[in-house]
């Protein structure tokens, strides 16, 4: 019964140290991935961005779209001696 | 099931065509000449060599990498294209002891050698595993210092009159340029949607691991990619020579960001997986026909890099949302 009991332990060991490679194999095959990926700088470059909402990108937007027409009309109007 | 028109979303997806059209409104409606045949063979000329040069990068951008080395590339190409038709009786010939060949020939010479360099690029890439933003930065500096050296700083010019008719012939009202352009986007969408290649290409970019194990050769995919972008390089520098009727260090300077920007613009997503000839076509047209209504409005060329860069961030913006949305 102990040598069991004892065994339990060692089996559950036995299996704690599984478990423990199990990880680090997975870590082996995303670091492999990492590697045939290329580590192009790009890649996945939205999924590191920080949690950013469709509305803040949708007032960021409206705004680069106000700056452009004010691009234009500043240089038409300079281009025309307004100012 | 009838499909409601959501104009939000129109707006959304189309929103940057949609101010370059309004612009182009604005610029025929208060200019002269701006609607006219001319003025469009000028759009299509500018716009063939660089449709040409975004084709070529695309396929960089689609398996998540990129090609820094597009521009000297060109430049490159349109060099070693100006050493190979110069006139004979040039007095300032860089190769005196070069016979006269015809121009499909040195075009022939020309692809292979920037073919080899986009392989090169290819190699470095997918054996190497240095990631292509570095990578062709490196060569866009090393094919720099290699036109430099081959030209020793010199412009080139006194071409034959048979290369500089690729560029100015047309075959009717059809500018040569025009169908080569045509012949290269045909070719293009063959090449991603009807063959084996393009869906290897497709897959690397959405899940390069994924394709891996589903049995794509992920390095030799990715050669070819390159290889073919240093064809399409040359090719454009081949044209952009022509054109010009001259090359030089400086030719292809900045060209690649403009692709970039362009297949940017038209739906290659930055993400990778994602992106149409189609796309790159209109991404093309709108870089260039923003840069022709500024010109014909008279607007100083520093305020079209201002509008042409706010335009390149609307658009990765207007990519991100479409992501965002997804997820």
């Amino acid at each position: 019964m102990e040598e069991k009991r004892n065994g339990e332990p060692k089996t559950a060991q036995e299996t704690t140290g599984n478990t423990d490679t199990a990880p680090e194999t997975v870590r082996e095959k995303e670091g492999q991935t990492d590697k045939q990926s290329g580590g192009s700088l790009f890649e996945g470059i939205y999924d590191r961005l920080p949690d950013i909402s469709v509305k803040s990108v949708d007032r960021f937007i409206v705004l680069c779209v106000i700056a452009f027409i004010a691009v234009i009309l500043i240089g038409v109007l300079k281009a025309n001696h307004v100012f | 099931m009838q499909k409601t028109f959501n104009l939000k979303k129109f707006i959304s997806n189309n929103a940057i065509i949609i101010l370059i059209i309004l612009l182009a409104l604005l610029t025929g409606l208060t200019t002269k000449n701006f609607f006219k045949l001319n003025n469009f063979k000028n759009l299509v000329v500018n716009v063939s060599p660089r449709f040409i040069i975004a084709c070529g990068v695309s396929g960089c951008l689609i398996t998540k990498g990129t090609d820094l080395s597009a521009g000297r590339a060109v430049g490159l190409a349109a060099c070693l294209s100006a050493m190979l038709l110069q006139s004979l009786d040039y007095s300032a010939r860089m190769l005196p002891w070069m016979p006269d060949i015809p121009w499909p020939v040195a075009l022939v010479i020309v692809v292979v050698i920037m073919g080899c360099f986009g392989g090169i690029n290819g190699v470095v890439v997918s054996s190497l595993k240095v990631p292509p933003f570095i990578a062709t930065l490196g060569m866009q500096t090393i094919i720099y210092g290699l036109c430099s050296l081959i030209t020793n700083n010199q412009p080139m010019g006194g071409y034959k009159s048979s290369y500089l008719k690729v560029a100015s012939g047309s075959l009717g009202p059809i500018p040569y340029l025009m169908i080569f352009a045509v012949v290269v986007g045909v070719y293009f969408w063959f090449l991603y949607n009807k063959t084996r290649h393009g869906k290897y290409m497709y897959a690397i970019g959405g899940n390069e691991s994924a394709a891996q194990v589903a049995g794509v050769n992920v390095k030799a995919s990715l050669i070819r990619i390159y290889v073919l972008a240093g064809c399409m390089y040359a090719l454009a520098g081949f044209l952009v020579g022509a054109k010009a009727g001259g090359a030089s260090t400086a030719t292809g300077n900045g060209y690649e960001l403009e692709a970039i920007a362009a297949c940017t613009i038209g739906g290659v997503s930055a993400n990778g997986g994602v992106g149409r000839v189609g796309g790159i076509l209109i991404g093309v047209l709108v870089f260039e026909i923003l840069k022709i209504c500024l010109q014909f409005l008279g607007v100083d060329p520093a305020y079209t890099y201002i509008a042409q860069g706010l335009v390149i961030v609307i658009a990765v913006a207007l990519d991100l949302r479409k992501y965002l949305q997804k997820k």
